[in-house]
């Protein structure tokens, strides 16, 4: 029936310019299209059975007050969810949920973030490096000449150490060479912009982690090494 | 006629509990209803695809398209293990009411 498809068409128009979102808009139309076949079935005229199933499915006002509330809800949830994740250092997608254009490029807004979140352990990282982990490489060597190092600890820390060392004397090197690979990234590549938040974030994250990891290590090395030299200084 | 509020209220532990006999669609949830209520409970049609997405944000059931009979597409709703769980909690919470009420209207209208 033509003119039934022509009133749908129109319906539909109708229900997408009243902002119905499009997959709510599609199964509203096939409720609608169950409703007309069920009321032809009983025996119903094509247009007062149109008009009937319109009536029944609610002025598209009120049905995107509805839908409307869902979405602000949807993004009430994905800000906080992101609120979470900026907290873990994981730059959030907050601006494209909030839609409002951003008076900074995202790129650099990106790049920013992760320098501030990054910041505050790399400094700390580098006192540490700098000043505790030669003194503390020194006393950790006397608990274990001693022997009195547990074997797994003592592993552990060696690779920790090792990589620290390496890390503190190729420090520049390695911050260029990531600095030389985002800038190869942002210029080469057509991809970069769409993973860009998610591998740098990652990437803050995991770096924020491993320097957590490495100080609480440090941290509980200490503890064992100055529990062994009380023990010998008692006796 | 029930009070707008009431349907509203009602409408999450109908969907569900529905749902719990198995995989349905909108259609077919809004007649069977209007079935179950003898016409006394009527939603605005339309007015179920919100709550319908809005359970299944919650994680509450799930949803897939599929093809009727005569080859409509329709989206197809199931039950979660969630969803089993919140209508468990709603169903106490009805019963709660409901015997609470009734004890008060026996002792009024007894």
């Amino acid at each position: 029936m033509p003119e039934l498809e022509k009133l749908i068409a129109e319906w539909r128009a109708e229900m997408l310019a009243a902002g119905i979102p499009d997959d709510a808009a599609i199964e509203l139309e096939f409720h609608l299209r169950d409703d007309i076949a069920r009321q032809t079935l009983a025996g119903g005229e094509s247009h007062i059975v149109f008009e009937t199933a319109v009536q029944r499915l609610g002025r598209p006002a009120s049905l995107q007050k509805e839908f409307n509330k869902l979405a602000r809800l949807g993004r009430i949830t994905a800000r906080a969810k992101n609120a979470v994740l900026s907290f873990a250092g994981i730059p959030s997608r907050y601006a494209q949920i909030d839609q409002s254009p951003s008076p900074v490029d995202s790129r650099w807004a990106t790049y920013f973030r992760a320098v501030v979140f990054l910041l505050p352990a790399v400094a700390l990282w580098t006192l540490a490096a700098t000043y505790v982990t030669p003194a503390f490489t020194e006393i950790w060597e006397q608990v274990r000449n001693n022997q009195k190092a547990p074997a797994d600890l003592a592993r552990l820390l060696r690779l920790d150490l090792d990589i620290m060392n390496l890390l503190k004397d190729n420090l520049w090197m390695s911050a260029l060479a990531c600095v030389l690979a985002l800038g190869l990234l942002e210029w080469r590549s057509k991809r970069w912009p769409r993973y860009r938040r998610a591998v740098i974030g990652s990437g803050v994250f995991l770096v924020n982690f491993a320097v957590l990891f490495n100080l609480a290590l440090l941290f509980l090395a200490a503890t064992f090494a100055a529990r062994e030299f009380t023990a010998a200084a008692i006796h | 006629m029930i009070t707008k509020e009431l349907v509203a209220a009602s409408a999450e532990p109908l969907i569900l509990s529905l749902l719990s006999k198995g995989e349905s669609y909108g259609y077919a949830i809004i007649q069977e209803v209007k079935k179950l209520s003898e016409n006394k409970i009527e939603w605005t049609d339309g007015m179920l695809y919100p709550v319908l997405h809005r359970l299944e944000d919650r994680g509450f059931i799930k949803s897939r398209w599929g093809e009727s009979d005569t080859g409509r597409k329709r989206k197809y709703y199931s039950l979660k293990e969630d969803g089993k769980k919140a209508l468990s909690k709603q169903r106490d919470q009805w019963l709660t009411v409901n015997a609470t009420l009734a004890r008060l209207w026996k002792e009024k209208y007894a």
